[in-house]
């Protein structure tokens, strides 16, 4: 069996998928409040941002 | 009930059936091609088997959708009326009969054929799957794509194409990916065979949900700060960062675990790639059944509060399905 400890290296394509999940949340709270979808599209170029990595990085294996 | 029409729930049984049958389809075609560079090797034996292995997961697909479809033929000609929404309108979908009856045809006839094929364990059946997986696949993807017709291409339209053959690479590969998945506790030969094809499914789903993205900025500006619309929100936050660690950390943890050199995947482990992947599908089909209703009457706690009950029943099914295959027979030319 392998150790149980939780570790979480993340590749840059991940990390921007993270901000982008975050950003969902954050406008979530940000329409609550009475504000606008910008939070939806800055998550979604984030996102967008994260494939155009994702991509380079299939390339590149 | 809760705003659900008749209408809308056949057309989510048909998006969800057919995104089920297209990405049967896709990764049963993925699985099947990988003889044709093998041919004479044992590992090509297993990559067949568990290309026919996702038949079943495909008729399902075909059965629900195909119903829900055939209800839809039924029922909404004598209901269509003109509706504002960034959904396909009554008249839309009906327009789209046209395109989608011969294909729907299509498809039953090619799924008949192959579940009543004669030889299901010789090689010219394991071959010929290949060609019905991708000409199914390809059916799968047009019919997903034309969730109504509007007689022209323009920003809506493409927006209703995106937004429909999406479906394939998330909602039903997460499908399928889970159900690997569980196929794979039969035997150890099998997590290698399965894991190692997990990073190519996980990409098409990222790719998927890019798709749906770049289809929306054809209706930018067409987002209303409804309570449903918010809650869609924080379920695409969570699928994302869910989808992260399922499809990063946890699938590297899978491939190092199954390695020659590898001890296995822990309890711990285990229990936690279960419950990514259910809350993955869970999430992907929240998504879509939220999508397919315009009137839902819920407030944002009702919502949420629904959406960690099907999780919770997810994972139950989830164990059950795990505990069936641990008990199940591997097949003959599977070594542990």
């Amino acid at each position: 069996m392998t150790e149980d400890n939780i570790t979480v290296d993340l590749t840059f394509f991940e990390k921007a998928l993270i901000i982008s999940g975050l950003l969902f949340f954050v406008n979530v709270i940000y329409v609550s409040f009475g504000g606008g979808f910008l939070f939806n599209y800055i998550a979604k170029a984030v996102y967008l941002l994260g494939i155009v990595l994702l991509s380079v990085e299939l390339i590149n294996d | 009930m809760f705003g659900i029409e008749l209408t809308e729930l056949l057309l989510f049984g048909k998006q969800v059936g057919i995104a089920l049958a297209g990405a049967a389809a896709l990764w049963g075609f993925v699985f099947s091609r990988k003889d044709f560079h093998c041919s004479t090797e044992k590992p090509c034996v297993i990559y067949d088997w568990i290309a026919v292995q996702l038949l079943p997961l495909f008729v399902s697909g075909v059965g629900i959708g195909s119903l829900s479809y055939f209800g839809l033929l039924v029922t909404l000609p004598a209901s269509a009326h003109e509706g504002i929404s960034y959904v396909p309108t009554n008249p839309e979908v009906v327009r789209s009969f046209e395109i989608l009856t011969p294909l729907f045809l299509l498809l039953l006839v090619a799924t008949v054929i192959i579940l009543f094929a004669p030889g299901k364990k010789s090689n010219t059946f394991a071959e010929s799957i290949t060609y019905f997986y991708v000409g199914t696949f390809l059916i799968s993807f047009f019919i997903s794509s034309f969730p109504g017709w509007r007689e022209a291409f323009d920003s809506q339209q493409i927006f209703y194409i995106g937004h429909g053959f999406h479906s394939i690479f998330t909602l039903g590969s997460v499908i399928v990916l889970d159900y690997l998945f569980l196929l794979s506790k039969r035997a150890h030969i099998l997590k290698e065979h399965i894991f190692a094809v997990f990073p190519t499914i996980s990409a098409a789903v990222w790719f998927g949900l890019a798709f749906d993205f770049a289809s929306a900025l054809f209706i930018i500006g067409g987002f209303a700060p409804t309570t449903k619309m918010l809650f869609m929100q924080t379920v695409i936050g969570i699928l994302i960062i869910n989808g992260v660690l399922l499809s990063g950390p946890l699938v590297r943890k899978m491939l190092a675990a199954i390695k020659p050199d590898g001890d296995g995947l822990s309890k711990t482990w285990e229990t936690i790639a279960g419950l990514a992947g259910v809350i993955s599908i869970t999430s992907w089909t929240t998504i879509t059944f939220v999508d397919s209703f315009e009137h839902l009457s819920l407030s944002y706690l009702e919502y949420v509060g629904l959406y960690l009950a099907f999780i919770i029943l997810a994972y139950a099914g989830h164990k059950v399905v795990e505990w069936y295959q641990h008990r199940k027979q591997a097949p003959e030319f599977v070594h542990n």
